[in-house]
């Protein structure tokens, strides 16, 4: 595969653009040619999907995408190609079985077919949502590692230190990212669980310097650092430093992206396809070991409506059927704790991405993990009861149950209900939830069950 | 050809979202000594509103949104020399400076919202991302701006538009 100074070196002397003219005379047009090309048409009905030929149109799509708009680095403003032969030498020699974890907990993360009966991953937390204190912060993550059904974790991001809102980029960043490692690891020890891989590294972390310096308090390379492109294809050298760190120390990469419906990538063809060419770059440029994909909705933020389910849908199913490389998928809702509207958002994004043939899921936040301590233990509990209880479910079946729940919520994803902080629908000594939050996981679970799901308790 | 044909050639290029067209509409503007004014009024902020619209509802995606605003500025090109000439000016609705807080990087959002007032008659000095406090506050005193607009997508960002507010109490700068 192409070494990851080639990488370098290309985006030191690729083809020169500006950001404006990549955006929208290299990636939009080739992007809108290639929908045309190979015939890519959502359906708004058919949310997910059971068209083979058309999962696998969408990965083809996909690969030539990628072999003619590349990377864009926005700091040498050049492109960084690849061929469409590096891109299958690539596709052919990436990472299959990453494993992830300590001891007990260490554990191989591996691809899934659509329809598969292997248990989905489940990557359970925060999603890299922000809590407002040290002390929630431990209790949290002590909540994620007490799930069973944890393979690993996403820790939250820290807001305050010491009482002081920490400010990006400035010194305080770097303090509150190794306070904010310590943190997770003391709680999932509390948990018991102190091998639980946390594979969103530092949520803290905005900066390199953020994310280097915090991953000397405790991160292993049996972890994983988050490393993400930016909307659309792009890498800055910001990102590209925190790679050159992690490949060196020999640690796992997981590659977030976020293919945005009704941004660069226009309609819901545009970005699925381009959430394709995303999974190639995740392996070349980002040299991961797997990818997390999250595409949104432009104007809600969210990935639970029909559009972007559908996105996760075919995308999923393509990747899944033509590549080894394992595929995480995130979703995003709109809904938060302690609302009926978030267990039915949650559901439909992760009943779609297990049919699909995603090697795992990883739970959100919530309230578009944009408001403060707005997350709880109760929806990554419910991310990985649904998952496995989807296993082996045929993606018509699938597909009939997502159209119900969508018919419950669509109509309020433009004014979702934030829902509860963590601290008001939880004791965070106890970590019990609300009475009130468990009656409604209770009904939403008997609900589900009516509707075919067959949880496993 | 009368104003009103052109002033609905000027709007249909905007929705059209052609360059060619609003060109062309924007000089038999200038040829048949229209009002520019009224042209702007008529025609080109009127085919941003549907745009902005249609974007609004997603019948339309970012890059047409771009496109057309870059439509919009090729006629604005050939419309202000000669509002100029007849010795007026554009009526601004203000001067606004606009970037993204300090540590943030994200800028779709910061990027359309100053497009929009760009062509909705504002002045707009967008000073891109990652901005530090101080720089926003030199950046309006240089503009001599009426709004400063601090973007602020992280958590721990959000506090650059607290900072800002805080700088310009203590300064004793006041911009509305
Ligand atoms: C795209 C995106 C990115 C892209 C940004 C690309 C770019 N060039 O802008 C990239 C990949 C670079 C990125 C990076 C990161 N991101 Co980000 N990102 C997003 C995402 C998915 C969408 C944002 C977006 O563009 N939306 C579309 C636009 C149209 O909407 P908008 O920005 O809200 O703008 C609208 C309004 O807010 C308003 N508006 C915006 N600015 C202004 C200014 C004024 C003056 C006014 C009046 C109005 C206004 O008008 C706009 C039009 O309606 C959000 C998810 C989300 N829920 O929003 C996360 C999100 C904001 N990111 C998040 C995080 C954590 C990060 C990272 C820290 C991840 C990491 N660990 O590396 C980094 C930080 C990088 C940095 N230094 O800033 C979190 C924030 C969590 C939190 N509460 O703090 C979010 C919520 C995702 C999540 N985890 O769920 N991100």
């Amino acid at each position: 595969m192409v070494s990851f100074m080639d990488v370098i070196n290309r985006a030191l002397t690729g083809p020169y653009y500006s950001e404006k003219d990549y955006n929208l005379k290299v990636f939009v047009p080739k992007l809108r040619e290639i929908v045309q090309k190979y015939e890519i048409k959502s359906n708004p009905k058919a949310v997910i999907p059971s068209d083979d030929d058309l999962a696998d149109r969408v990965f083809k799509a996909g690969v030539e995408l990628y072999a003619n708009v590349g990377t864009y680095c926005v700091d040498t403003q050049r492109i960084i190609q690849f061929t469409e032969a590096e891109i299958r030498e690539a596709l052919a020699t990436a990472p299959s079985a990453p494993i992830f974890g300590e001891g007990k907990e260490a554990k191989a993360l591996v691809a899934r077919k659509p329809e598969s009966n292997i248990p989905p991953w489940c990557f359970l937390g925060a999603c890299g949502a922000a809590v407002s204190s040290e002390e929630i912060f431990e209790s949290i993550m002590q909540g994620y590692g007490e799930i069973s059904f944890a393979d690993s974790i996403t820790a939250p991001s820290l807001a305050t230190l010491n009482g002081t809102p920490v400010q990006a980029g400035s010194p305080l960043e770097i303090l509150a990212c190794i306070k904010s490692v310590v943190l997770t690891r003391d709680g999932l020890r509390k948990a018991g669980r102190p091998g639980l891989p946390v594979m969103n590294s530092i949520a803290t972390a905005v900066s390199d310097a953020g994310k280097i310096a915090g991953s000397q308090f405790g991160l292993r390379p049996s972890d994983g650092w988050l490393i993400g492109p930016m909307a659309e294809m792009k890498v800055n050298y910001e990102r590209l430093n925190e790679i050159a760190y992690v490949t060196s120390l020999g640690g796992h990469i997981v590659v977030d992206a976020s293919p945005m419906l009704g941004g660069y990538c226009g309609g819901p063809e545009g970005a699925a396809v381009t959430n394709v060419a995303y999974h190639i770059q995740a392996i070349l440029v980002f040299r991961g070991s797997c990818h997390a994909s999250f595409p949104i909705h432009l104007r809600t933020s969210c990935s639970t409506d029909r559009g972007t389910l559908w996105i996760i849908s075919v995308s999923t199913q393509g990747i899944a059927r033509n590549s080894h490389f394992p595929l995480l998928d995130i979703s995003i809702m709109g809904a938060g704790p302690e609302t009926e509207m978030e267990f039915y958002e949650n559901a439909a994004c992760v009943i779609g991405a297990v049919v699909s043939g995603s090697a795992g899921v990883e739970s959100p936040g919530g309230a578009k993990n944009a408001v403060i301590d707005h997350l709880s233990p109760m929806i990554s509990k419910w991310t990985a009861e649904v998952a496995h209880a989807a296993i082996g479910m045929k993606r018509t079946k699938a597909n009939e149950i997502v159209n119900v729940l969508l018919l419950k919520y669509e109509n309020n994803l433009d004014k979702p209900p934030e829902g509860k902080r963590y601290q008001d629908c939880y004791n965070i000594k106890t970590l019990e939830p609300s009475k009130e939050y468990r009656t409604l996981y209770v009904e939403a679970k008997k609900e589900l069950t009516d509707y075919g799901l067959k949880f496993k308790y | 050809m009368g104003k009103e044909a052109i002033f609905e050639n000027l709007f249909n290029a905007i929705v059209g979202i052609s360059e060619e067209r609003v060109k062309k509409a924007a000089n038999e503007l200038v040829k048949g000594k229209i009002d520019p004014l009224e042209g702007i009024e008529k025609g080109l902020s009127k085919g941003m509103e549907v745009i902005g619209e249609r974007f609004e509802k997603l019948e339309i995606y970012l890059p047409e949104l771009i496109m057309a605003g870059d439509v919009f500025n090729s006629a604005m090109e050939i419309l202000e020399p000669e509002i100029l000439a007849r010795g007026k000016s554009v009526a601004k609705k203000g001067t606004i400076v606009i970037g993204t807080a300090k540590g943030d990087i994200h800028e779709i959002g910061k990027d359309i919202v100053a497009m929009l007032l760009k062509t909705a008659g504002f002045e707009v000095h967008n000073i891109g991302k990652d901005v530090p406090t101080p720089t926003f506050l030199q950046e309006a005193e240089k503009a001599k701006a009426d709004i400063i607009g601090v973007s602020a997508l992280l958590t721990t960002t959000l506090l650059g538009q607290k900072n800002l507010i805080d700088l310009l109490r203590e300064t004793g700068i006041s911009l509305w």
